[in-house]
């Protein structure tokens, strides 16, 4: 029984024996492959990127397709030394992707192993796989990218420039609304009509030239001797021009003796033969000049503004028209008129709008009318609407047609430069530009509408503006409709009322009541966008072409850092071509001692394009 | 007696076939051992050479700006990825065993080459950019990277670094 025991026990510690044999005999010790594989992947996908990043144009210019590009103007010199991934990443983000995939084809086949495949990706867009079966491992790594524009410098100088005072051209309209030597009717009572108004020149204006728009009326076409119909014009007293009327006239004369400083602009119109003498809408002086002018526009919440009135004598009357706005939405404090007039003889009249605010059958032979106006303009409450106003004064003397024939000795019956319109009224917000320039820009309304109508149509500079104006010229007039809109709000249509449907900015109070200058509200119009103005007579009379629309706009006056440049004076070049045409596109033009500018070394300028991802997938 | 007859017979046929089983498995385990130990020193080169190769096309050395006579660590770069001509020319002007030595190489031997795509070999200053010695012995290890020289222009080339023993 022992030894049956003994030897099991043989047998069972030889099995064991056997069995580790036969495991250590199977045993194969292998090094970890695979982690070696990911590894060479690794290092080589990083390989192509950094050497796509490192290897610039210059040094890949034999490339077939690089020479293609070079002979065709695509590429030049300026790019030769931004990196082969700058190019590539380049033509990608403009979408040429099949020279972004020639040249990264053409930059890694035959450099990387060829037993390995290979797929390039940006953003997911394939430029390279080498279309190489896919066994066993796929290794992926991906690198965040961006780059040069090509054609654009990399490293060297960029610029700035800036204004740093503005002797600019700019242009003012003196318009003078209707006014005459009133209606007789007939007969002999006709006589002479004159009105003068002063306006001013910056003290330091230069290159002064001026034209003169004049619509007039007097007499008609019977009489032969110019001394019946004869309107002349004067700049400070020295005479300009004189023409013969022939009913309503409308024409244009270039002026000269204006000075910087106080001018004044005097019309005489001689007795006609029949009719009276009278001015129409657009009478407007338009004198352009060069100044120095404030880089700053500021304009308080708080406002007292006097408009006076022209100077006026007539036989046998005489009567203005003054138009004034206050600007939307301000708050109407006070509003009154002062009103000097002489040799007063009969009526007298002061219309504001179509309220009657002042008459008198009787009136002072030199009245002195001081009046509050307020109740009369064209607001809501308190609140200005932004609309025109106008107000009329009409002074008549009374007397004989013998006195007139046989004396000469007919009263000039006159409303005097002392009269004005005092304004107090509060803007809903203070308005303060700095660092930019004030330019008066005009557009015409010369687009023929039904109706006689015109039409402007303008697209309004990328900036804040103010004071829109229109500027109606006719040679007869009665009533007219203005409406203003922009796009892409739909066009008015002309109602049978005699109306714009939509978008009304001003319509004369009573008949011929045709302002010189018609304030558009800036709410209508739009920034950087097509903007519409729409004037009609309502009853038919022509608008004539010349008629305009005034505004000023903010011209930016510096431009920022621009391109790069190999060399500090292309640099500075290119600022000041920026800034000159930033500010020719405004019409303006400017001197270049006026122009301060910065330059900087640009050493890393920031990408221009991307970022992208950046994937090369390897396998085997 | 017949007690221990058996008890003998039995003593001779254990032993005997413990003794071969024995002698078997201590061929096998030395067997194992060497085989795990060949295989390890293959990963031990395969990092050496990974190593060096990153070690060459990615630094500069020590100091940067290194001679024959200063280098304390070999790198060949000017920049990432582009190599130095002249640092790949005084590479391969140093003396064999002391690359070894600075290479931290100093079990295996290496052959160092630098090649175009098109095959050629990199010539600087007249001088093939190769050097070590090439491999003559039963195991070896090759890590290829892929970068610039600073010639003008830059061409491409590929640095092939051969660890062997």
């Amino acid at each position: 029984m022992r030894g049956v025991t003994l030897s099991l026990d043989a047998l069972v510690a030889a099995m064991i024996m056997f069995s580790l044999i036969a495991v250590l005999g199977g045993v194969r010790y292998s090094a970890s492959q695979p982690q070696d594989d990911y590894e060479a992947f690794y290092y080589t996908e990083r390989d192509a990127v950094i050497t796509l990043q490192t290897a610039k144009l210059r040094d890949i210019q034999d490339f077939p397709i690089i020479q293609n590009l070079t002979a065709s103007g695509d590429l030049v010199e300026a790019d030769m030394n931004k990196s082969v991934i700058d190019i590539i990443g380049s033509y990608w983000a403009a979408g040429n992707l099949s020279i972004a995939r020639n040249i990264t084809r053409t930059f890694l086949e035959g450099f990387l192993p060829p037993n390995f495949g290979f797929d390039v990706l940006l953003d997911g867009t394939s430029l390279y796989n080498n279309s190489l079966p896919q066994n066993r491992f796929l290794s992926r790594n991906n690198f965040l990218i961006s780059g040069y524009k090509k054609e654009a410098a990399v490293e060297g100088y960029v610029s700035s420039a800036w204004l740093t005072k503005a002797s600019a051209n700019d242009t003012i309209l003196v318009s003078i609304s209707p006014a005459g030597a009133g209606y007789s009717g007939s007969g002999l009572n006709r006589g002479n009509f004159t009105i003068i108004k002063s306006f001013e020149l910056p003290a330091n204006a230069t290159n002064i030239s001026a034209t003169l728009y004049l619509s007039a009326h007097e007499g008609n076409s019977q009489a032969s001797s110019s001394r019946w119909r004869n309107v002349s014009a004067f700049i400070n007293e020295i005479w300009q021009f004189s023409f013969l009327t022939s009913g309503g006239t409308y024409a244009s004369w270039s002026i000269y003796n204006i000075t910087p400083g106080n001018n004044t602009l005097r019309i005489k119109m001689n007795k006609p033969y029949d009719y009276n003498a009278h001015i129409h809408p657009g009478l407007t002086l338009v004198v352009n000049y060069v100044a120095e002018k404030e880089l700053f526009y500021e304009e308080p919440r708080e406002n007292l503004k006097r408009i006076y009135f022209p100077y006026a004598e007539g036989t046998p009357a005489v009567y203005v028209t003054v138009p004034f706005s206050i600007p939307e939405n301000s708050v109407i404090n006070n509003a009154t008129i002062h009103v000097d007039g002489q040799l007063v003889d009969d009526n007298g009249e002061i219309e504001v709008n179509n309220y009657t605010a002042w008459s008198s059958s009787s009136p002072p032979y030199n009245p002195s009318i001081n009046l509050s106006i307020k109740n009369y303009l064209r607001k809501n409450g308190n609140i200005s609407t932004g609309e025109t106003n106008v107000m009329g004064v009409y002074f008549d003397t009374q007397a004989s047609d013998t006195d007139y024939l046989y004396a000469n000795a007919r009263n000039q019956t006159r409303i005097l430069n002392t009269s004005y319109i005092e304004l107090n009224y509060t803007l809903p917000q203070k308005i303060v530009k700095y660092g930019s320039l004030p330019v008066s820009l005009i557009t015409y309304a010369n687009i023929s509408i039904s109706g006689n109508g015109k039409q402007a149509n303008w697209t309004m500079p990328a900036t804040d503006f103010i004071n829109p104006f229109l500027h109606v010229v006719q040679q007869y007039s009665w009533e007219v409709e203005v409406a203003a809109w922009h796009r892409p709000e739909p066009s008015p249509t002309w109602t049978g009322s005699d109306k714009w449907s939509n978008y009304t900015v001003f319509s004369s109070p009573t008949s011929r009541n045709v302002p010189a200058d018609i304030y558009i509200l800036p709410s209508r119009l739009l920034s950087n966008a097509s903007n519409l103005v729409n004037v009609r007579d309502t009853n038919d009379q022509v608008i004539l072409s010349n008629t305009s629309i005034s505004y000023t706009i903010f011209a930016p006056v510096q431009v920022g850092y621009g391109a790069v440049f190999q060399n500090q004076t292309a640099a500075v070049n290119d600022a000041v071509a920026r800034l000159n045409a930033t500010l020719n596109a405004y019409g303006i033009r400017i001197n270049l001692q006026d122009i301060q500018y910065s330059t900087q070394a640009a050493a890393k300028v920031p990408w221009m394009w991307g970022p992208a991802e950046f994937e090369v997938q390897i396998w085997k | 007696m017949a007690k221990g007859q058996i008890w003998s017979l039995d003593l001779g046929a254990s032993v005997a076939i413990f003794l071969l089983a024995f002698v078997i498995l201590t061929f096998l385990w030395g067997y194992v051992r060497r085989q795990a130990d060949d295989q390890q020193d293959m990963v031990r080169m395969r990092d050496s050479a990974t190593t060096v190769a990153d070690l060459l096309v990615r630094t500069s050395g020590y100091p940067s700006n290194w001679t024959n006579d200063t280098v304390q660590s070999v790198g060949l770069a000017a920049e990432e990825n582009l190599i130095s001509g002249q640092k790949a020319l005084g590479f391969v002007s140093l003396n064999y065993t002391r690359t070894l030595d600075l290479l931290d190489l100093g079990a295996y031997n290496y052959y160092f080459q630098l090649k175009y795509v098109n095959g050629s070999p990199v010539i600087i200053n007249g001088t093939s950019a190769e050097s070590g010695v090439n491999f003559t012995g039963t195991e070896s290890s090759v890590s290829q990277r892929y970068a610039l020289i600073d010639s003008e222009p830059k061409k491409r080339v590929v640095l092939r670094l051969v660890v062997w023993k």
